[in-house]
């Protein structure tokens, strides 16, 4: 028995899908797709399920998340019904059912989403003003303003708050898209090896180099979206390594030989290096974005719902102030340094807390799709 | 041939609307001026292979009617003339110049025993084959044409005049010059039927990119008694096509190139040939993807399950022309909806386009003190189609056939002789003063 929900469509409309109800269904949107594969077809099946209310259907198709907006189909609509728009709309729509307890409706609505990062923002900006320091002006040393105490219990309540969230989030979506997988059973021995084999087609082809991105026709903004990625990953892997320094590795140097060895501050030159490369490219695909959504010459661009200027700007603002501390840090400039780090961490708290309900969530969920997707093809390959 | 310059009717073009009405408003006593642009009467009808849903022979039709066009005595035929201005100057009170192309061909000399066409040196792509085979210079449009007289088209003829030298009738003339008409007439039928969808706009179904896509218009003519190879080969090596596959809707309700409307005709065309290839090439495949199968008129349906049951695969989807293989054939890739939605690639060795029919309106911009009011899409609107449907937005100018919208031609018949009955009843009342 299949049970549908005949306020689907208008909900999804609601998040951006505006003229999918003109479609009638001719099926050139998939024949043109890309990405569209035997077995995983895009985009036209999500528009039948949408419009006739199947929402376990919609929300157990891992091909949401297998298409990457590069408007072909609604360039060649013949209806305009804007096929890219209802895979975006509702990608949106599946962050909120796939979302603990239904939360992430707070982030796809436009005040609600603006009032909670405010909160969010004072709760941060009071927590810093709460556990100062004193600030260290002759150079920039980032545990005079917040403990090293501090900053490594709050780090750690939000990794563990994130994995808990993105785990139980990732086995509500899983418990979804599970019956889309395909017939056929193979020994537990095969099973085993391909999911370890899907998963490191995963890591290195989508995570790290978004390979199924590229196959979309606009090369630049692939390369903005992996410039956002690599920027986010190169100032984490600075933060860290500043962080190593200033922690002298946690005590292990004193520990070990071989350590000792190492001189302290090759770490906060690679840091500075690694932070001006990585902030660099972030502040470039983040703004190629903005620019994109502000001008709208492109299919994707053309319409932002409130969630998309959120999630894109909390980005550009986390990864600007980041690049900024290093660039004050380099003129000598402390106090700005020290007022970019408080900016900093207050944005980093919000993007961070908000993360598994908002745009943010695309990754996890994408990832946990095209997973799915690669383990079901070496499936049907054998 | 004497020209008076007094009409009761002009009728701007001759396709099968434009002749049916004339015949009826000659039958009835009132003398009709039949302009046509080309060298020949009959329009699309005459170059189709059969009508649908009874298969009848389409030339067998026409033909009748174009000769009964150009012998009536109430009927006087301009071909290779355009209309250039119309001047309303009262009821039943048109003035009108005509721009009578040069043929460089003495009409009354000529004999059409096409010598001429055998003669001359010069070959150029046959529009009324669709640029399927070549014809000379100096030619005759089509084996069907009326008047049969040649036309020497100067844009390409290289001047050796070896046409001249060789006709027994001594009929070529290269000293014509156009000529313009002056005529008054009481009233005006707009017969201009359609143009056809350019399938280029549309580069996702390969038209140009891949040499064995074909128009259907093209297929039409392959199967068409007066076919230019006397068999169905298709365009790149001239193989006899094994696979056929027929995208519908090409150009029709389709925003994209601003076409929303259904042409009406396609599902129909399409189903047809169809059948027709099935006898042309007895172990041909057919498939039609189509998006509706729109059988609405009488017999429509009962032909589409006849062609069903006769084999033609009809599947449901639209097709993307992906590439052309070595061999020539077409790869095309579709969702087969009847089989869950599967994305499926295939081969075929030919693809026909059902291109849609597209408004030929630019005739509305020779009417100088009166505006022909247009549809939002570009057909010449019938402003009270319910209750007169073939006015326009101006008293005594009258819309026959395709100029109005696409149907089929037995609408088109009858649309032509409503026009012809309106335009009696406008002639009795303004200008013969018989109104009862």
């Amino acid at each position: 028995m299949v049970r549908t929900n005949p306020n689907l469509i208008r909900e999804i409309k609601k998040l951006g899908a505006f003229d999918i109800t003109a479609c009638y269904s001719c099926g050139e949107c998939t024949a043109i797709c890309p990405l569209s594969e035997n077995n995983f077809e895009l985009p036209r099946m999500m528009i039948r399920y949408s419009i006739l209310g199947l929402e376990d259907k919609l929300l157990s198709s891992p091909q949401l998340w297998l298409c990457y907006y590069c408007g072909e189909c609604s360039e060649s609509c013949p209806r305009d019904a804007d096929p890219g728009a209802l895979m975006m709309a509702a990608r949106r729509y599946s962050i909120i059912k796939y979302s603990l307890g239904g939360i992430a409706r707070i982030f796809y609505s436009k005040i609600m989403s603006i009032v909670s990062l405010i909160v969010l923002s004072i709760i941060a900006g009071l927590g810093i003003y709460l556990f100062k320091e004193s600030l260290d002006l002759t150079r920039f040393d980032p545990f005079s303003l917040l403990s090293y105490e501090f900053i490594h219990t709050a780090g750690l309540v939000l990794a563990v708050y994130i994995a808990v969230i993105a785990l139980l989030q990732g086995i509500k979506m899983y418990n979804y898209i599970k019956h889309s997988a395909l017939e056929g059973n193979l020994p537990a021995g095969t099973k085993v090896k391909n999911l370890i084999k899907s998963f490191f087609i995963v890591l290195f082809r989508e995570a790290l180099a978004e390979q199924r991105y590229s196959k979309c026709e606009r090369q630049s903004r692939y390369v903005a979206h992996l410039a956002i990625f690599w920027g986010f990953i190169l100032l984490f892997i600075a933060t860290t390594l500043d962080y190593l320094k200033n922690s002298n590795i946690l005590g292990l140097r004193e520990s070990y030989e071989i350590l000792k060895a190492i001189d302290i501050e090759i770490f906060g030159v690679l840091a500075r290096i690694i932070g001006i490369i990585g902030g660099l490219i972030g502040v470039y695909g983040s703004i190629y974005f903005i620019y994109k959504r502000l001008i709208k010459d492109d299919v994707y661009s053309e319409y932002s719902h409130a969630s998309d200027w959120v999630f894109l700007v909390l980005i550009f603002l986390v990864i600007l102030t980041g690049f900024l501390i290093d660039i004050f840090i380099y003129t000598n400039m402390f106090l700005l340094a020290y007022a970019m780090f408080a900016a900093h961490l207050i944005f980093a708290f919000d993007l961070i807390v908000t993360a598994p309900f908002t745009k943010f969530a695309h990754f996890g969920y994408r990832l946990i799709a095209v997973w799915f997707y690669e383990y079901q093809k070496l499936k049907i390959s054998k | 041939m004497k020209q008076a310059n007094e009409y009761d009717v002009l009728i701007i073009g001759a396709g099968i609307a434009g002749i049916e009405a004339a015949l009826t408003l000659g039958d009835a006593g009132y003398r009709v001026l039949l302009v046509e642009k080309e060298g020949s009467i009959g329009g699309k009808m005459a170059l189709l292979s059969k009508t649908f849903p009874t298969l009848d022979c389409a030339s067998c039709i026409a033909t009748p009617k174009m000769a009964a066009a150009a012998h009536h005595p109430n009927i006087t035929l301009l071909t290779y003339s355009e209309v250039q201005e119309v001047v309303k100057n009262g009821e039943a009170d048109f003035s009108v110049k005509i721009l009578k192309k040069p043929r460089y061909v003495d009409l009354d000399a000529c004999t059409g025993c096409g010598i001429c066409e055998t003669v001359c040196p010069v070959i150029v792509s046959d529009e009324f084959q669709y640029d399927m085979r070549g014809r000379k210079a100096a030619y005759i449009p089509f084996d069907i044409a009326v008047p049969k007289k040649a036309i020497i088209d100067l844009d390409n003829c290289i001047l050796c005049g070896s046409c001249e030298r060789e006709c027994p009738a001594s009929a070529i003339d290269f000293t014509q010059e156009p000529e313009t008409l002056e005529v008054k007439v009481g009233a005006i039928i707009i017969a201009t039927g359609f143009k056809l969808f350019s399938p280029t706009l549309r580069p996702e179904f390969g038209y140009g990119r891949c040499k064995n896509v074909i128009t259907a218009m093209q297929m039409d003519r392959l199967l068409a008694p007066t076919r230019p190879y006397n068999s169905v080969l298709r365009p790149l090596d001239g193989k006899e096509p094994m696979r056929i596959a027929y995208i519908l809707c090409v150009g029709s309700r389709d925003r994209k190139v601003g076409n929303p409307y259904c042409s009406q005709i396609c599902c129909m065309y399409s189903i047809k040939q169809a059948q027709l290839i099935m006898g042309a090439l007895p172990l041909a495949d057919v498939a039609i993807f189509y998006i509706d199968i729109r059988a609405f008129g009488k017999g429509f349906e009962e032909f589409f399950n006849q062609t069903q049951a006769m084999g033609t695969m009809f599947i449901k989807g639209r097709v993307i022309v992906v590439e052309e293989d070595k061999e020539g054939n077409v790869v095309v890739k579709y969702e087969d909806m009847d089989d869950g939605g599967r994305l499926k690639e295939d081969t075929f060795d030919l693809v026909v386009l059902a291109v849609g029919a597209m408004p030929n309106s630019d005739i509305t911009k020779v009417f100088k003190n009166v505006k022909i009011e247009l549809d939002e899409v570009g057909w010449i609107k019938q402003v009270d189609p319910n209750n007169n449907p073939a006015t326009t937005s101006v008293p005594g100018i009258f819309v026959a056939g395709c100029a109005a919208g696409p149907k089929d031609i037995p609408d088109s018949i009858v649309e032509a002789d409503a026009a012809a009955a309106q335009c009696m009843a406008y002639l009795n009342e303004h200008k013969y003063g018989r109104k009862r």
